[in-house]
């Protein structure tokens, strides 16, 4: 679709309402309560895990261009994983597949150290490496830095294709933790193969508010919940009144098609 | 007897490599037939649009891959090409975003099945080569369905589009029946700007662990057919009654799952085994 | 004052892509008939994103030259690795250089479908020997729901091959893995993945609205 129809229209506005709506709660102090989320948790215990081992932490980026939000969402993650590993003095390392994503890694990572007074302590040439934009050549330099620089604990962040088995294989054989984050499904199995905790489908995306640990970012976790229970309800709805030849039926399922070009 | 079932819990993985290695040569060794079965929906799908494609029209194969899932893809471009070719349809390969290396491995597939035919390049077929997705690969697509010759104003080799036959007759989405994307990995993209928008029909050429992530488009009707792996390809090669590479290398799939369900039923007799010494009294 | 800048250029980009987004082609008759105002430019803007990503395009290779001559000079662990890194990098650009300037080279040859080639099919393929590790160490059935998935990877994996042809050929259809195997696929997987995929979208909708706001790139 090149324009937005009536109804997708009528979905977004009621979309950054609900958003928008919980924001402005949360920041009048009304928060609701975010259910602990396993895998996102987990990225302190695994950073935990290195300093207590006084081995490196490798966050493995994956393939998706500056441009999508599944990055954005991905170096969210990486700013609150790399300030712990600083707070904790742990060497980090950033593995970088996307050309156009390197400066902004390097940035991030730069604001990490700098937040916690240890700009000192970074090292653009060391701490952000940029390995390969093919996808082969990039999962075994990943799987091969893990390797060699033995890592204490692996983190995978972003959108992988089917060379994700190819780099977390090599550390599950190390026998290190390793938290793996894809928003897609296509390779959650060989990451819940291969590593300790998977962050699936909206968690990837709710990672960066929830580490946050800002309220006004947490609500708009809760509008999430919401959004897809919206979603749901219509699917039913139609699903409902598409089986049935009532008059009523057939005018909800008119309703809607009227607005869809 | 259970610390010999304990010991299958303890393998080295190189024992399993090897047993690996032993169990895929098999079929590349002893001919292993293929029982009959019928063709998948998702098989018949692409088949029937090749089959139903007018004379006037050609289809548009995107063929993005390299080496890397050549083992699947290959076959599922080898099998339709083919069978474009029996039919004598027209087509027109390109390759958008994924990988530049894309244009030579189509080229290395169709060229051999093209001369046998009797296909004339330009003439009968064309292949436009290598674009770059830098706005995302529906900006191409969109382009393309709008006006082709402005998108794509030569071929892989430098040509013209006015000099060559084929693409005078290829202006626009009007005259595509239907458009085949293989890639290790097709983008949806296709679905939104051709069939979504158009209604032209599109087929995917996936690899196998890609596969479950199309089966709702297919359901939906908004893919008419897809091959899934070597299976898709095997089942293709059926249809049109020419056993190739496709056949071929499913056999070797075969095996290769076998030693897979193997290797779980080892590690699991191994840890039950280990648990129930654990839990004995001393 | 940097992040006040940042903020405000990422919202009017994305208030541009929104608003050409959600206006239609052509205003109906009734607002004026006129066509949307920024589709016009959307071929504009979208090259301008694309030249500033490909200035970005350099500064990887150019990382990875420094991080490797640095390991060289400084005769860090793994010196061999980057001198071969290096020598292979400047093999590739002359390769390319001369297959540009001539369609036959050796050197393109050698390096591309002898050596690139090969090695992209071999990795591939070690993804085979990692399956079967995987599954060795990974596969448990360890509980009721674990037990359920591996009957379904089972009847998956063996429907999906001639393999399971063979096992089940001589039962009537319905009974063939083929026919489950399709089931599995049709049914629960397209639900999972839908469901997913909703959910997903949702999350994207909310995190890019964050963004856009300006809430979520408090790191940059």
């Amino acid at each position: 679709m090149q324009h937005a129809d009536g109804f997708t229209a009528i979905l977004m506005a009621a979309f950054a309402t609900l958003i928008l709506a919980f924001l402005w709660r949360a920041r009048r102090g009304r928060v609701a309560y975010v259910r602990p989320i396993p895998g996102i948790a987990s990225l302190e215990e695994a950073v935990g895990r290195a300093t207590e081992l006084g081995r490196p932490v490798i966050f493995v980026m994956g393939g998706s261009d500056i441009r999508d939000i599944q990055t954005h969402a991905a170096l969210s993650v990486l700013s609150h994983v790399a300030r712990l590993a600083a707070r904790l003095r742990t060497p980090f390392l950033t593995l970088v597949k996307v050309a156009n994503v390197f400066p902004f890694a390097e940035e991030v990572l730069r604001e990490a150290y700098k937040a916690e007074g240890l700009l000192d302590q970074f090292s653009a040439d060391q701490q952000v490496r940029f390995l390969s934009q093919d996808s082969i050549v990039y999962a075994m330099s990943a799987g091969r830095t893990i390797e060699e620089t033995r890592a204490g604990c692996a983190i995978f962040y972003g959108t992988f294709d089917f060379t994700s088995l190819l780099m977390a294989e090599p550390g599950a054989q190390m026998g290190i933790i390793q938290i793996a984050g894809d928003p897609g499904l296509a390779q959650i199995p060989f990451f819940v193969c291969t590593c300790d905790y998977t962050i699936i489908g909206e968690e990837y995306f709710a990672a960066g508010a929830y580490l946050s640990r800002d309220p006004t970012m947490r609500g708009t976790l809760v509008s999430q919940d919401l959004i897809k229970v919206l979603l749901a309800g219509l699917v039913l709805l139609g699903t409902v009144c598409a089986q049935f030849a009532h008059p009523w039926a057939q005018a909800v399922v008119e309703f809607f098609m009227r607005y869809k070009r | 007897m259970l610390s010999w079932l304990g010991r299958l819990g303890r393998v080295d993985r190189r024992w399993l490599y090897l047993g690996t290695v032993a169990v895929l040569l098999v079929p590349f060794i002893v001919t292993v037939p293929m029982p009959p079965g019928r063709a998948s929906k998702a098989t018949r799908g692409l088949y029937d649009a090749v089959e139903s494609c007018p004379p006037e029209k050609v289809v548009l194969i995107d063929s993005s891959w390299d080496m890397g899932s050549q083992a699947e893809n290959y076959a599922q471009l080898e099998c339709v090409v083919r069978h474009l070719c029996d039919r004598g349809v027209k087509f027109v390969v390109t390759s958008i975003g994924v990988t530049p290396l894309a244009p030579s491995f189509a080229e290395q597939v169709i060229t051999p099945i093209a001369e046998r035919a009797g296909y004339v390049y330009g003439r009968d077929w064309v292949n436009m080569g290598y674009v770059q997705a830098g706005g995302g690969a529906g900006v191409i697509i969109n382009g393309m369905c709008k006006d082709f010759h402005a998108v794509r104003p030569t071929d892989a080799y430098g040509r013209r589009v006015e000099e060559l036959p084929l693409l005078g007759r290829v202006r626009s989405i009007d005259d595509i029946h239907a458009v085949y994307c293989i890639t290790y990995s097709p983008t949806p993209e296709w679905i939104s700007f051709v069939q979504g928008q158009y209604g032209t029909p599109v087929a995917f050429g996936c690899m196998t662990i890609m596969g479950p992530s199309y089966f709702p488009y297919l359901d939906s009707g908004q893919l008419c057919g897809m091959l899934v792996g070597n299976r898709g390809a095997a089942e293709y090669e059926e249809l049109v009654g020419h056993p190739a590479k496709g056949t071929q290398l499913i056999m070797a799939a075969s095996f290769g799952n076998c030693m897979i369900i193997l290797a779980a039923v080892l590690g699991n007799l191994g840890a039950w085994a280990r648990r129930r010494r654990e839990r004995r009294p001393a | 004052m940097r992040r006040a800048v940042i903020r405000l250029v990422t919202f009017v980009g994305g208030l541009f892509f929104l608003l050409e987004f959600l206006l239609p082609e052509r205003a109906p008759d009734w607002a004026g008939g006129f066509d949307n105002p920024l589709t016009p430019h959307l071929t504009d803007v979208t090259n301008f994103v694309i030249i500033v990503g490909t200035m970005a395009f350099l500064l990887g290779p150019i990382n990875l030259v420094r991080s490797h001559v640095s390991t060289i000079l400084r005769r860090r662990k793994g010196l061999l690795d980057s001198a071969a890194f290096l020598v292979f990098l400047v093999l590739g650009v002359a390769a390319a250089i001369q297959h540009f300037e001539q369609e036959a080279s050796l050197l393109y040859d050698v390096l591309f479908y002898g050596v690139l080639f090969a090695f992209g099919a071999s990795s591939m393929a070690m993804l085979s020997f990692y399956l079967v590790s995987a599954a060795y160490r990974a596969f448990r059935m360890s509980s009721l729901d674990a037990g359920v998935m591996m009957l379904a990877a089972t009847v998956v994996l063996l429907g999906q091959v001639p393999v399971g042809d063979w096992i089940t050929y001589s039962l009537p259809e319905w009974l063939h893995l083929k026919t489950w195997a399709q089931w599995v696929m049709d049914v629960p997987n397209n639900a999972v993945q839908r469901a997913v995929l909703i959910g997903a979208c949702g999350g994207a909708f909310a995190a890019g609205l964050r963004h856009w706001l300006g809430l979520g790139a408090r790191e940059l």
